[in-house]
């Protein structure tokens, strides 16, 4: 593999890794919090699908995304409901959203776009940030990429800072693992819970907006193909910790960097093993390398005062 | 007797039927109305969509065999799906297990030389076949949960996501499942199974072609019942159970089994015990057993210091010493509940 092969190779990387990246932190927020929130998949969905609406009836990429954002909060809103308030299994209320939101978005496609399925949608604007992108050879490759993929990082960024440093995210790191003590400082379990789906919602909007109007520039029936779920993996696999988290996205987006760089290198593999290949990848992580004790404590147990 | 799940069922076991009952059927008449919602909203007569469901699901012979069959795959993963979660295991990957027994019930239904076997073995054997690999596929996920304490529900979705995807390697690739390219337009599928390997129809009558899955579902429904309702696996750890699990880890090997039997059922008269309500029964009958019990798991009953088998003077003074009687305190007070 040549220098520049390994270029692009780094940059399809953390280009196809950031959906993951961005739902996964949303998801290791609510999950830090208690509430196991299977609907990732459906909400990244609903954020790819509003966003492509968006952006191609206004022509404007940056009303997509702000479309995206607005209306995953009601299905964010939706699980938070079922699984705080109404406090339903968390597991089967999230994959019924899915298949909810699977089915609304396959018809309102075909109902909005038809047959003009194969139009042009406006996408995000790519950047190049000055420094880095200048390193001869592999600056272009690598880091000329969506600006949502920058934002997305800082975002991050001042995700984990606000858990590691502020009140807010000792509340929730506590909401998950000792909500009774929560109660009993005067917060509000339910409040906390809530926010964080919604957060929740708000990253895998911008992840499934990246998927639409950020990378391929089209939207297509049930595009996110499971990444929600492998966003869940990557929190699983990094032990509910921002660092490994992102670590395992990062893999998971190489894992299916191959799926386009294997055929380039002229390697044939079976498509479909080439497809497999992350969540075989996500399984054995989540199989072999993740102790038992690692979950926050009431994770996925609705709180009852 | 290891009794790993136990739940009495609760006195009023009446009225409980009726949310059981009342929140599916809400559940489905919401659904139906959020759908004639979406079907009227991107602009079709709701009356036209209502007679052509109809039409599809019980509007001739054949739509209804249709509908059993669909149906009975549902069920059979819905089956499966409730025995694992009396254990509190969620078992999401039903997609998963059904395209591995599908792949492997497709192959040896092929290429199994079953075609000419005799007395049903052609069909019965891949069937078989099928069950074993979507089992297996379905223990992959056990062990890690059992070995490396992988949480059931993301094992389970990704091995669904890696079944379907090798269920598409199947009918992709020539060296497998793939029919014969003959064009560059052979569909991605394989050839079709013998006329033998297909499971059999019940009326023989392709107008109304409801298969012998229908009568094997409803063998498995019965078993399945039995299993949850009548055997110690299917009754859900309660609260008052969960103590017993404690009070369990104190006693021995003879008490164990006592309490194995007694959870599994409630209702009936615990031998030894004269008193009066069932509930009294059990408890009398726990106390009774609890005080002749093996206590040193080595076959010998306890005795008294005179050495009688008997429990003398000092029997209640024994009781509140006694391990069992400490730990089960008020749950059993309370008896089943």
């Amino acid at each position: 593999m040549t220098w520049a092969l390994f270029a692009v190779f780094l940059g399809s990387s953390i280009r196809l890794a950031t959906p993951l990246l961005l739902a996964g932190i949303g998801e290791l927020v609510s999950e830090r919090s208690g509430v196991l929130n299977m609907s990732i998949e459906g909400m990244m969905l609903m954020g790819a699908f509003a966003a492509a609406v968006g952006s191609w009836a206004t022509g404007d990429p940056l009303l997509g995304l702000l479309l995206a954002i607005i209306a995953v909060q009601p299905v964010a809103l939706l699980q938070a409901v079922l699984s705080n308030s109404l406090r339903a299994n968390q597991i089967v209320s999230g994959i019924g959203i899915n298949i909810l939101v699977l089915g609304a978005t396959t018809l309102a496609y075909r109902e909005i776009f038809g047959a003009r399925s194969r139009a042009e949608i406006p996408g995000l604007a790519k950047i190049r940030p000055p420094l880095i992108g200048d390193i001869a050879g592999i600056g272009a490759a690598v880091f000329e990429q969506v600006w949502l993929l920058y934002a997305g990082v800082a975002l991050i960024v001042i995700t984990a800072l606000v858990l590691r440093y502020t009140s807010i995210g000792l509340a929730i790191h506590a909401a998950g693992a000792e909500p009774k003590a929560v109660d009993k400082s005067g917060l509000s379990v339910t409040r906390i819970r809530y926010g964080c789906v919604l957060f929740a919602g708000f990253m895998s909007s911008l992840a499934g907006a990246f998927l639409s109007i950020g990378d391929i520039h089209t939207f297509t029936e049930g595009m996110t193909r499971g990444a929600g779920y492998l966003a869940i993996a990557s929190v699983i696999f990094g032990k509910w910790k921002i660092g490994g988290t992102v670590f395992a996205c990062l893999l998971f987006g190489a894992a299916t960097a191959l799926q386009f760089q294997l055929p380039a290198l002229g390697i044939a593999v079976p498509n479909a093993l080439l497809i497999m290949l992350p969540y075989l990848l996500a399984l054995l992580a989540v199989g072999g390398l993740v102790g038992r004790q690692m979950a926050p404590a009431t994770l996925g147990e609705p709180y009852r005062r | 007797m290891t009794a790993v799940e136990c739940a009495p069922k609760p006195a009023g076991a009446r009225w409980r039927l009726r949310p059981t009952l009342l929140v599916p059927l809400a559940a489905v008449v919401f659904a139906a109305l959020v759908g004639l919602a979406l079907i009227a909203s991107v602009g079709v007569k709701v009356p036209d969509a209502i007679a052509a469901f109809i039409d599809g699901t019980v509007g001739s012979p054949y739509a209804i065999a249709a509908s059993i069959n669909r149906s009975i795959a549902f069920s059979l993963v819905g089956f499966g799906f409730v025995l694992a979660n009396r254990a509190n295991l969620t078992n999401v990957g039903g997609e998963g297990q059904i395209a591995v027994g599908g792949i492997v019930a497709t192959a040896v239904a092929l290429y199994g030389h079953v075609a000419a076997l005799p007395l049903g073995l052609a069909f019965i054997l891949p069937m078989l076949a099928a069950v074993v690999a979507g089992a297996a596929w379905g223990t992959l996920a056990a062990v890690m949960k059992v070995k490396a304490g992988t949480n059931e529900v993301i094992s389970t979705l990704l091995l669904s996501f890696i079944g379907v995807w090798l269920l598409y390697w199947c009918v992709q690739s020539p060296a497998l499942l793939r029919k014969p390219m003959t064009t560059s337009a052979t569909l991605p599928e394989s050839l079709e199974i013998p006329d033998a390997t297909k499971l059999p129809l019940l009326t023989g009558d392709y107008s109304f072609p409801v298969h012998i899955g229908l009568p094997v579902t409803i063998a498995i429904a019965i078993v399945v019942a039995v299993l949850l309702s009548r055997t110690v696996f299917g009754r859900r750890p309660g609260r008052a159970c969960r103590r017993v699990h404690a009070a369990r880890r104190a006693i021995h090997p003879q008490g164990r089994l006592f309490v194995g039997l007694w959870l599994r059922r409630p209702g009936r008269r615990a031998p030894g015990a004269r008193l009066g309500d069932r509930r009294r029964r059990g408890i009398a009958a726990i106390r009774l057993h609890a005080i002749g019990r093996d206590q040193h798991g080595d076959g010998r009953r306890r005795t008294d210091r005179a050495g009688g088998r008997h429990p003398g003077p000092d029997r209640h003074h024994a009781r509140r010493r006694d391990p069992v009687h400490r730990a089960m305190g008020t749950a059993m007070r309370r008896g089943p509940q």
